[in-house]
């Protein structure tokens, strides 16, 4: 591990790279503070610059976007009581409290503090955990590919959204839409409509940016964005009390351990470990009579949890090739278009950019520490720029993403037709980010199945001869079974908190 | 206090929903149906279509029975939540129809003329005041992204096929 992070150290500190993780934290935190973009359309939409930047510098700018994002968030939360953020909702309840106080100083350093101490903590557990994951899943076959894909989807939907029958249809719709184009195995087009277009399948950049990007835009056009009031923040104003700092520590330590575990699990991890961390620090406060009421833990707790959840979400990327985000599927994506197959290998065949990755993020934490104290009156601003200017330049901007993947108009009209199907989503409650997991996963457990039944000779209950596939099928089991029981209690919870909070 | 007929007209919606995902998901099968399903030994490409087909089509029906013999408890929880019917859909669709006509003349007129009007009426649109700051935001992204993309990244975006080479 060690002779591995110093490779990265190494291959993270070429100028290139220094300039790549740079650029990735600014553009992360500017997304984080802009409520209605978020990270997975942005990161979506600049992955076209990977082939100009190399896939080392590539990814590590495209990671940058994700944890920057998570800093940004809590900015506006704090301020405006607006989250930039799904994963920062939590913060609003103490954090813009705090700043009626006229703590908002204290509560933005604390959460940047949180954020920096979790996402290194989270990191430490990413290199920590990823390699020996990645060495014992060398000895995973088809089988055992095609149970972690079917569980990492079952989990996902039954943890989105509000409706487990509607994320459930989103994750086969987007499996389905991953049976569009070149049959994998004998080479015959499927469900191309005639459009030679759609031999290769739905590309899945257009997809993404539609979902995320122009879909967001429109759903956030209809309710017709207002500008908001922004409170002023005196430098002075930033340093926390010794009592704040006392307060603070523990919940940034149990919100960073949290946090990680949960990004661990498909779905929304940042969203659910930042509320996840809230519970924990209400349920064990000496004063939980604070919450709600700007207790300075509910900002440190869940700001430190959300950052971490990301450092998490990257390990089952990096050691399995298994998306079970939607910014790690544009992740995955992102290795996929320089010809780089993720999956156990890629540690010992692309180590530098493995390990690259990983001591990029102990450099983008820094900057991001950086970027977040001292300038954090100046990113505050960007929510003074009126919508009339940033939704047209974001909307072009997809146009441009979209079409520079394949130098091809179809492409720039699929995202068009996703960004029209996201706003109607939104609307009805579907949630879009099962349907890119189910694009990016589908194609993968089409092939490992359709690999495994050739492998047991058409014995199902060949599954079970195998000890991995066989605890992977009772966890998807019981992913099923108990999900359903544990989610409305989860629901039940989350709502007593934003009860607590109102 | 929550309206009870919002509340009806949104369970609608969503009936109407669920019976346009089924007939989709019929429809999917239809054409997976046209594709060899193999042996379970040598799964050919027609088997996880039909297969999906067949799950999208049962959650698509327990959506649809969920909101037929539920009515008046989904009722119940939106009226309980406060939620109401989502936002008009007029801006989204304008918005939506100005991108189509956006991307359309990409081709013909070339990125930087179509960008250009685009920005003036998508800001325009969207509530920016005046011509003045319309004009310099279309001329200022045009110029922007010509020195991001086709400068410094060497995208090569449309230069526009009724001007000739």
């Amino acid at each position: 591990v060690l002779d591995g992070l110093l490779l990265g150290l190494h291959a993270a500190s070429d100028l290139r790279n220094l300039l790549a993780v740079g650029v990735g934290c600014l553009v992360g935190t500017v997304v984080g503070i802009l409520p209605g973009i978020g990270p997975t359309g942005t990161m979506a939409l600049l992955l076209p610059l990977t082939f100009t930047l190399g896939p080392t510098a590539g990814l590590i700018m495209l990671a940058g976007i994700w944890y920057g994002a998570q800093y940004g968030g809590s900015t506006t939360s704090i301020l405006v009581n607006v989250p930039g953020e799904a994963a920062s909702v939590v913060t609003c309840l103490d954090g813009y409290q705090m700043a009626q106080k006229g703590k908002a100083g204290t509560a933005l350093t604390i959460a940047a503090i949180g954020s920096f101490v979790a996402g290194t903590l989270g990191v430490i557990g990413l290199t920590l955990f990823a390699p020996p994951l990645a060495n014992a899943a060398l000895n995973f076959g088809p089988p055992e590919f095609f149970w972690i894909g079917l569980l990492g989807l079952l989990l996902l939907s039954n943890l989105s959204g509000r409706s487990t029958p509607k994320a459930l249809l989103m994750a086969t719709f987007g499996v389905i839409l991953g049976t569009i184009g070149m049959d994998p195995i004998s080479g015959r087009p499927r469900f191309s409509m005639g459009f030679s277009s759609l031999f290769g399948g739905f590309e899945f950049v257009p997809v993404t940016m539609g979902l995320f990007g122009v879909g967001e835009i429109l759903s956030s056009c209809a309710e017709r964005v207002k500008r908001w009031e922004v409170r002023k923040v005196r430098f002075r104003d930033l340093y926390p009390s010794r009592e704040d700092l006392i307060r603070s520590l523990a919940p940034m330590l149990r919100g960073g351990i949290a946090g990680f575990f949960v990004g661990l699990i498909p779905g929304p991890a940042a969203v659910m470990s930042s509320f996840a961390a809230y519970a924990l620090e209400r349920k064990i406060s000496r004063h939980p009579d604070e919450f709600g009421k700007g207790a300075i833990e509910g900002v440190a707790g869940p700001e430190a949890a959300n950052n971490s959840a990301t450092a998490g979400g990257l390990v089952p990327l990096l050691a399995l090739g298994l998306p079970f985000a939607p910014p790690t599927a544009v992740l995955l994506s992102g290795l996929m278009i320089h010809g780089i197959i993720p999956g156990p290998l890629l540690m010992q065949q692309q180590p530098e950019l493995f390990w690259g990755v990983i001591a990029s993020m102990y450099i983008g934490n820094i900057i991001l520490l950086i970027l977040n104290l001292p300038l954090v009156g100046l990113f505050a601003n960007i929510t003074r720029v009126p919508p009339p200017i940033v939704i047209p330049i974001v909307l072009v901007l997809c146009g441009i993403g979209a079409y520079a993947v394949n130098n091809s108009m179809f492409d720039v009209w699929v995202m068009l037709a996703f960004g029209f199907l996201g706003f109607l989503m939104r609307r009805f409650e579907f949630e879009p980010a099962p349907v890119v997991l189910g694009l990016v996963l589908g194609r993968m457990l089409e092939n490992s199945f359709r690999q495994s039944m050739v492998i047991l000779e058409g014995n199902f209950l060949g599954f079970w001869r195998r000890p991995i596939s066989a605890f992977l099928i009772i966890c998807a089991i019981s992913a099923i079974a108990l999900l359903p029981v544990i989610r409305p209690l989860l629901q039940r919870r989350g709502q007593k908190n934003n009860l607590a909070g109102n | 206090l929550p309206d009870p007929e919002k509340g009806l007209r949104r369970n609608k919606g969503e009936i109407g929903v669920a019976i346009f995902l089924l007939i989709g998901g019929l429809a999917y099968l239809l054409a997976a149906i046209q594709y060899p399903m193999g042996e379970w030994a040598a799964p050919g490409a027609g088997l996880m279509p039909r297969l999906l087909g067949w799950v999208f089509i049962g959650l698509s029906a327990y959506l649809l029975g969920l909101n037929l013999f539920s009515i008046s408890k989904r009722q119940r929880a939106i009226e309980a939540q406060g939620a109401g019917i989502p936002p008009s859909l007029k801006v989204p669709l304008l918005l939506t129809a100005i991108l189509i006509l956006y991307w359309a003349a990409l081709l013909p007129l070339g990125f930087f003329l179509s960008t250009f009007f685009a920005m003036v009426v998508l800001s325009r649109y969207l509530g920016l005041e005046g011509w003045i700051k319309p004009i310099l935001l279309g001329f200022g992204t045009v110029i922007l992204f010509y020195l991001l993309f086709m400068l410094a990244l060497d995208v090569p975006l449309p230069t526009g096929t009724i001007w000739g080479k």
